[in-house]
């Protein structure tokens, strides 16, 4: 009896100081490649845009009435709610969405593709919905900074390109 | 549980003044709000789906665990998950838009072969566990990493491996395709249950008896797959089989009948998976992970309940 509580107290003690030791290091959210590690072996990294602090907009619209304010959920629930827009377009057709995420552009064919990507809460998967202004603005001057944090409200859509669904807010606008 | 009973009362009663104090310390405790947090939450069909089919998951896995546990195959969960998310790797290659057809499959014949090679295998039980296991899991990853067009590999990968929001993220068909599952898993547990509790204890004797020890032994091996495949959407590939086992040796510390440790261990997995979801909707923590938690907390009660429970009998 003696030996088992003493064996149990020691893998206590030994977790806690594994995870405090892992704390003090900082744990990165993202697994790194084989060509990660050998761009850092070689001194060839490539620079992080992430965005520090949150995006202040130039132009806003406050007339619109948000339908489903997915800025008030916590992270799984806001994660799962933008794979719910994906799974099941159908029943957000229409409906005035507000959305908290990062931002992110995606050029193709000579085209911009803005999104804004929210991540669960272990930050290991991002789910993203894309948005079209209603006021067209200058990116990307008026436009956040790729991985800063921002709001956005629009009008639910679905839009076909190569014969794939896409999701995407019209009308849009920051907050 | 009587300070909720109060509170639900009170609500549909409206106040009296000795209940009053009670809603006024619940309000001062914060209960109320996490009330008012999960009614928020469950407004939206995801989260009624996530509960649904994880309570079910949970049911199917509580009767799976008990057998598995008594015929020391514990472990088979763990190798035919990661052969599921090797099956899975392929589904997402190939492009199929519903993989859970393929992986079943794919997942029953492997536990076939890995529960009926037992006879005259040449490599044996665990070994052969251990090496299905690790090899579909390396090629299912390798698979993933080469061929898949996903921009999020790191992420799909952990998902279904520790099935972090997979249960939060069904769309209709999977869900329907899991409350059939786990309706065919309940339907054939409870018509061969006197089956499955003869070759459970003593496969030589059912034998000698006349029992089609083969044929259960295969109907067990389907219901294996199944629920493994189910389970995967709750916690993930690597947690599965602190699902299926937790329950069942919770239980088996206080109840000592194959009914009662059955039950019990039903009752058990779905109060921890209710639980475990419940905390990770509020919390924002993975929900694979949080119901194992659950599971391992109640399991240590139980422990000490059978521990101070044989101290009285003494």
């Amino acid at each position: 009896m003696k030996k088992t509580v003493l064996f149990i107290f020691t893998l206590i003690l030994a977790l806690a100081v594994c995870a405090c030791d892992s704390a003090s290091n900082g744990a990165s959210g993202n697994a790194k490649t084989v060509a990660d590690v050998l761009n850092e072996q070689t001194g060839n990294t490539t620079s992080d845009n992430s965005g520090q602090g949150a995006f202040v907009p130039t132009v806003t619209d406050t007339n619109m009435k948000c339908d489903l304010d997915v800025t008030s959920m916590n992270a799984t629930v806001a994660y799962s709610q933008v794979i719910d827009f994906w799974n099941n377009p159908g029943n957000y057709m229409g409906k005035i969405i507000k959305v908290r995420g990062t931002f992110k552009v995606i050029t193709d064919n000579g085209r911009n593709y803005y999104s804004c990507n929210l991540g669960d809460a272990t930050a290991c998967c991002t789910a993203y919905v894309e948005f079209i202004l209603k006021d067209p603005l200058k990116y990307p001057d008026q436009y956040p900074k790729v991985g800063e944090e921002f709001t956005v409200i629009g009008e639910f859509e679905t839009y076909l390109e190569n014969g794939y669904t896409f999701c995407q807010l019209k009308n849009a606008s920051f907050c | 549980m009587i300070l909720l009973s109060v509170y639900l009362f009170t609500r549909f009663l409206n106040l009296f003044s000795e209940y009053d104090l009670a809603v006024r310390l619940i309000k001062k405790l914060g209960i109320a709000d996490i009330f008012d947090e999960l009614a928020f939450y469950f407004k939206f069909p995801f989260v009624r789906y996530a509960i649904i089919v994880g309570v079910l998951i949970a049911l199917c896995s509580s009767l799976l665990g008990v057998t598995l546990v008594l015929k020391r195959f514990s472990f088979i969960g763990d190798g035919l998950s990661h052969v599921a998310f090797g099956a899975m790797a392929v589904a997402a290659v190939a492009g199929l838009t519903n993989d859970m057809p393929f992986v079943l499959i794919v997942t029953v014949i492997s536990a076939v072969l890995l529960l009926r090679t037992g006879q005259n295998a040449k490599i044996k039980g665990d070994a052969a566990v251990a090496m299905i296991s690790v090899g579909a899991l390396a090629i299912g990853y390798l698979l993933m990493n080469v061929f898949s067009k996903s921009a999020n590999i790191s992420g799909d990968v952990c998902t279904t491996l520790f099935g972090s929001t997979s249960i939060l993220t069904l769309n209709k068909t999977k869900v329907w395709i899991c409350i059939g599952l786990s309706a065919a898993v309940v339907a054939l547990f409870m018509v061969f249950y006197n089956k499955i509790f003869a070759i459970t204890f003593d496969e030589s004797f059912a034998a000698a008896t006349g029992t089609r020890v083969s044929l259960y032994n295969l109907i067990l091996a389907v219901i294996i797959a199944a629920v493994i495949v189910l389970a995967m959407n709750l916690v993930g590939s690597l947690l599965i089989s602190a699902l299926v086992v937790f329950p069942a040796l919770s239980s088996m510390r206080v109840f000592k009948t194959f009914r009662s440790v059955t039950v019990c261990s039903a009752v058990i997995s779905i109060l921890c998976a209710l639980s475990g979801m419940l905390i990770s909707i509020l919390a924002s923590t993975p929900v694979g992970s949080t119901i194992v938690v659950v599971d391992i907390a109640v399991f240590f009660v139980f422990y000490l309940i059978g521990f101070l429970k044989a101290g009285i009998k003494k």
